[in-house]
């Protein structure tokens, strides 16, 4: 497994994304640039330019469209990606944190940071879209739909997530708890006192049910979202930055790696700053994958399961496709079981 | 008119599905004839349509003049990385690790002139013990691999009056064989001993490329009993061979038989040249 490193930003990235089709890459990073790239040779198709401060996410509709971006300048972007040019600006009153197209495309959300005597919350906004073209088909509202203000006794929203069908909205807190709201209304639903600290990441799986949070308690856990229960359970020795559930393969990969403030202090070996992959079932650490030297910050894994990219605090995003011995990893129980199912289907054809 | 007299390249459709090109060309005023034989293999590759529509995008923002492909300031190739998944991934890595520094010590970059272990001498925990008693013994174990040699210069040495230390730097008058260069003797040792090779050795030319020092020994010169010493001279970066050898014979009778045999006799489709390593002095 040869990595490809993508050198476009000059600062930490924030947030790396595939698209539906895992061809393009959307990276976003502390210099206010944002940029996409080809999955397939790391060659970068253009960059994303406007923001005045940092990016801190950014995520691409289902068509490759638009991709929104969310930054700390107190704005949120939409762009045209085939172009490159800015759709439209909203204007919001504190910096944005995370932005999230939600399943069908015709909205997002956005988490904004509760500083400056505002309580911080998850705002959703909607875009008219062309149902033929998915172009949009007006100008798009400069009022949210509806906002999720940070209830009372919560800690501030860190990051949010969609489940299937624009049904539910998954949103980590800074204290540790995750709540969930519906995804029409913004009305709460329910919430779970999840990790002792602050949630880093929320990824769905890739069918929209069930998501994983990471942790800087340097766990990560699998939450089923209908019912709000801890499914698995991935214990590190690291605070975690971000996670993801990989399609094709029942693995999660998992990002972290010592606070940046740390990190001059210690080793790059010490300092943990490797993508571990655990089994999702079985929950054991099955490898790591080394090459940063700095905290990961983000990691996303293509929708069809070949390849994952990592974002680091170096400021570099590392691109690796997965070789043969990925696919071919698989349990001892897990071989036996095929081979019995295997000589139980030759006995019934006999 | 160089283009004019090249002819239009011939293509022929072989019965195994492959095809055989032949082309001319003119270069540097010479007409070159250049077949190739070629198989044709179609690849079908299944792409998402929006996917292959996406590929021809033309690139934007800072990206806007570059030319097509990945740019090398943005994208590189990382280093390879092994990624060994399995349960026992930290068990096989730590492994691995001690294995790694195992071999590196196994190469014995440092050996102990005392006790030949992995360490420097002054460090050696014998130093005090075993020391003094190889000394004594004549050589010990780092004066030579063999240890009758060791054995007669240390007699030797000691005999000239010199303080020995095991693996001590021995001038080469003072090693054994040697002759004082201030006698009679006209040779000093090391072309002594050269002549007294060069005496035995003929120098074989028109080698056919492909004969090896074990061709020479099996094939050619088998029937002259011990040799000793086969040495074909190569190319040094090619290690292509330049159809010469140097053969040392038992004794100096041998080799002129040999010379008389080996001069002008075929061998491998070449016609050999064979004559005395060095041209005889007179005595």
């Amino acid at each position: 497994m040869r990595p490809i490193l993508l050198k476009g930003h000059e600062r930490s990235l924030t947030q790396v994304k595939f698209n539906r089709e895992g061809d393009l890459i959307f990276s976003c990073a502390k210099d206010s640039v944002a940029s996409v790239w080809y999955a397939i040779n790391g060659e970068r198709l253009g960059t994303f330019e406007g923001h005045q401060g940092t990016i801190w996410s950014i995520d691409v509709d289902k068509f490759t469209k638009y991709t929104v971006t969310g930054s700390a300048d107190f704005s949120i972007k939409l762009w045209d990606i085939e172009t490159g040019q800015n759709v439209y600006t909203w204007k919001t009153k504190t910096p944005v944190r995370r932005v999230e197209f939600s399943p069908s495309g015709d909205k997002f959300l956005a988490v904004l940071d509760g500083v400056m005597g505002y309580p911080g919350s998850v705002t959703v906004y909607e875009l008219p879209r062309d149902a033929q073209t998915h172009q949009l088909s007006q100008e798009p509202s400069e009022e949210p739909l509806f906002n999720i203000m940070t209830q009372e006794g919560f800690d501030i929203a860190a990051v949010a997530a969609w489940s299937f069908l624009d049904q539910y909205i998954a949103v980590g807190h800074k204290d540790g708890r995750v709540s969930k709201y519906d995804g029409a209304t913004g009305e709460f639903i329910d919430a779970l006192e999840l990790h002792t600290q602050s949630v880093s990441d929320v990824q769905f799986s890739p069918d929209g049910t069930y998501f994983i949070t990471s942790s800087r308690d340097s766990d990560a856990k699998l939450v089923d979202i209908e019912t709000l229960e801890v499914l698995k359970t991935y214990e590190t020795d690291c605070p975690l930055n971000s996670a993801c559930i990989t399609p094709l393969k029942q693995f999660v990969i998992l990002g972290g790696g010592q606070d940046a403030k740390d990190v001059t202090t210690t080793s790059s070996r010490e300092g943990k700053f490797e993508a571990r992959l655990y089994h999702k079932i079985f929950q054991d650490e099955i490898g790591r994958v080394k090459g940063h030297f700095g905290p990961l910050n983000c990691v996303a894994v293509s929708p069809q399961g070949t390849s994952y990219a990592s974002g680091g605090e170096d400021g570099f995003v590392r691109l690796h496709h997965f070789d043969k011995s990925y696919f071919d990893f698989k349990y001892d129980v897990e071989k036996s079981f095929e081979a019995q199912k295997h000589m139980q289907e030759l006995e019934s054809n006999a | 008119m160089s283009e004019v007299s090249v002819p239009a390249p011939v293509v022929v459709e072989n019965p195994d599905g492959t095809k055989t090109i032949v082309s001319f060309r003119m270069d540097n005023g010479k007409k070159y004839r250049v077949t190739q034989k070629v198989r044709e293999i179609k690849v079908t590759e299944k792409v998402n349509r929006s996917v292959a529509a996406r590929k021809h995008w033309r690139k934007f923002g800072a990206e806007q003049d570059s030319a097509p492909g990945p740019d090398y300031s943005t994208t590189q190739l990382g280093e390879e990385i092994v990624l060994r998944l399995g349960t026992q991934w930290r068990k096989i890595e730590e492994e691995e690790e001690l294995k790694a520094k195992e071999s590196k010590g196994g190469e014995k970059l440092i050996t102990c002139r005392i006790c030949g272990g992995n360490h420097y001498t002054m460090h050696c925990p014998f130093k005090d013990t075993m020391g003094d008693a190889s000394a004594a013994n004549g050589g010990g174990a780092g004066a030579g691999s063999d240890p009758a040699i060791s054995g007669e210069s240390n007699a030797d040495i000691v005999s000239g009056g010199v303080d020995d230390i095991a693996g001590k730097y021995v001038p080469p008058s003072r090693r054994i064989g040697a002759r004082d260069p201030s006698s009679n003797n006209n040779f000093d040792a090391y072309r002594d001993q050269r002549e007294r090779d060069d005496a035995k050795t003929l120098k074989i030319m028109q080698l056919n490329e492909n004969a090896d020092e074990n061709t020479l020994r099996y094939e050619l010169l088998f029937p002259f009993g011990r040799i000793p010493k086969v040495v074909v001279v190569r190319n040094r970066e090619t290690g292509r061979s330049r159809g010469i050898a140097y053969v040392t014979f038992e004794t100096e009778e041998i080799a002129e038989s040999a010379m008389n045999f080996l001069n002008g006799r075929g061998f491998m489709n070449l016609i050999l040249n064979a004559d005395w390593s060095k041209p005889k002095v007179p005595e």
